[in-house]
């Protein structure tokens, strides 16, 4: 674990094997049933109460409370002690999904993996497919131990401004120990075909939508190291990561700063968000057609690979 | 009218030459911006800064110049120049021009490239400035065009830049 400490080599002392049989672990097939059900969720369920917000037709169509019951529900099921972060500021309430695996060693120093359970329409790679990531790393991780200690959020209402997750940086305590967060947001859209991915002035052009994006800021630039390293020693999908100056808040990298990573960020805390790129890739990105069907399930269980070996290395393990 | 103003471009083009001496010195601020793309790195931005120019026998320009750029970051840009002017009133210019950028900046890992872009941003091109005007003491210009190329290695870079506005004063 290199946080905080660039000047270690990249993957020193990883437990490469450990890694590799914890990647190998990733289940595609749970990761898609866990798509189709909070899938289904967001589209049964009633959304939220959008008077006043008239600028899209799309915040009519906002869902989250079904999906945070069954976050909590898969997570008591694998055995975490639960709890909720709730925060009541302003119109909406927002309310965290925390569980925790404490650590064998360093249980004061925390890695965090975290994702939006709210949703537009069915909202099947934005972001079923994140919180299907994270419960799939809960299950993976709950049998296993680890230095550090190991926490699972789901954030509310990203797709209001982050609000949620901005809450939730906002109260952890200045003197917990964040040594790594890794958020998902969209992991399950891949498209091969040129002409599939859309680049943003300034950045690499890409043709194919076939790769993971890597996003950190340069306070997070040695984990994004660690992810890329792993990657390649590990041979997972590949990836691409762009790193945004200092806390991510200039204007030119605004693209950057477009989920619940940012709030970490401008707090000064580490922090790496993993994504298929969303709106620049996924042509149903915010419309009633992002459904389960649209999702690469080998994509997807490559993406939550990276970020199953990356989480375990950054945790300390597994042992 | 008709007559006026082709008369007063003339005056423009063909004006006696401003401040004739062997060496002579100025100071210039300056508004613009500069951007270095690579598959390694973006680095730039928009701002302001300060030179200073000499120009030998009003015709050849050796300047240096450092511009504090915004918008993606806090860079230092660093420009050396060497140069030709029109003499005259209307006095454009092209230079060679060597760059540096410190500081911030986007960085990428591509699939081809495992390891970041560190230090300053090099590069040189070529930079006009067409909408330029001298007067005994003063320079003004308000455009200025620069084409770069500069190397991430292995990958290329191609760099822009854009003078809005230069004010030059001679001492």
């Amino acid at each position: 674990m290199a946080a905080g400490c660039r000047q270690r080599p990249v993957l020193d002392g990883a437990d490469l094997a450990g890694l590799r049989e914890l990647a190998d672990a990733v289940d595609a097939d749970l990761l898609m049933d866990g798509v189709r059900e909070l899938s289904a969720l967001h589209g049964s369920e009633a959304p939220l109460d959008c008077t006043g917000f008239d600028l899209a037709e799309r915040l009519c169509h906002l869902t989250h409370l079904d999906a945070r019951t069954l976050m909590r529900d898969r997570l008591e099921a694998l055995g975490y002690q639960v709890s909720a972060f709730d925060t009541e500021d302003g119109p909406f309430s927002t309310s965290a999904v925390v569980a925790e695996k404490r650590g064998a060693s360093l249980p004061d120093e925390v890695v965090l993996v975290g994702a939006h359970y709210d949703a537009f329409y069915e909202g099947a790679d934005d972001n079923s497919s994140g919180v299907s990531g994270v419960l799939e790393l809960a299950r993976l991780f709950s049998s296993r131990t680890f230095d550090r200690t190991v926490r699972f959020v789901g954030f509310d209402l990203e797709e209001l401004g982050l609000v949620g997750s901005i809450r939730y940086v906002a109260g952890l305590p200045r003197e917990e120990r964040i040594a790594a967060a890794l958020v998902f947001d969209c992991i399950g859209y891949a498209d091969p075909a040129p002409g599939s991915q859309i680049s943003p002035p300034g950045f690499p052009p890409r043709d194919t939508g076939d790769f993971v994006a890597v996003i950190a800021s340069d306070t997070s630039l040695p984990q994004a190291l660690e992810v890329r390293a792993l990657t390649d020693v590990l041979s997972l999908i590949p990836s691409i990561t762009l790193v945004a100056p200092a806390d991510g808040a200039a204007p030119l990298a605004g693209n950057l700063m477009h989920s619940d990573h940012a709030p970490f960020w401008l707090e000064g805390r580490p922090a790496v968000l993993m994504t298929d790129t969303a709106i620049f890739r996924n042509p149903h990105y915010h419309r009633d057609t992002d459904t389960p069907e649209t999702l690469d399930p080998a994509f997807l269980r490559g993406v939550v690979q990276t970020a199953a070996a990356s989480l375990a290395y950054w945790a300390g393990g597994p042992r | 009218m008709r007559r006026a103003l082709p008369l007063a471009l003339s005056a423009l083009l063909f004006a006696p030459a401003a401040g004739a001496g062997e060496h002579q010195l100025s100071g210039y601020v300056r508004g613009g911006g500069q951007l270095h793309l690579s598959a390694a790195r973006t680095m730039g931005g928009i701002g302001g800064g300060v030179g200073v120019r000499d120009v030998w026998q009003d015709r050849f320009l050796f300047q240096v110049d450092a511009s504090y750029l915004v918008m993606l970051g806090n860079v230092l840009a660093l420009r050396a120049g060497a140069g030709v002017q029109r003499r005259g009133l209307y006095s454009p210019a092209v230079l060679l021009v060597g760059s540096a950028l410190l500081g911030d900046q986007l960085t990428f890992l591509l699939p081809e490239r495992a390891s970041p872009a560190r230090g300053p941003a090099l590069s040189i091109g070529l930079a006009m400035a067409p909408l330029r005007f001298a007067v005994p003491g003063a320079q003004v210009s308000v455009l200025e065009l620069g084409v770069l190329v500069g190397l991430d290695s292995p990958d290329l870079a191609l760099g822009f830049s854009v003078g809005l506005l230069e004010i030059a004063a001679s001492f």
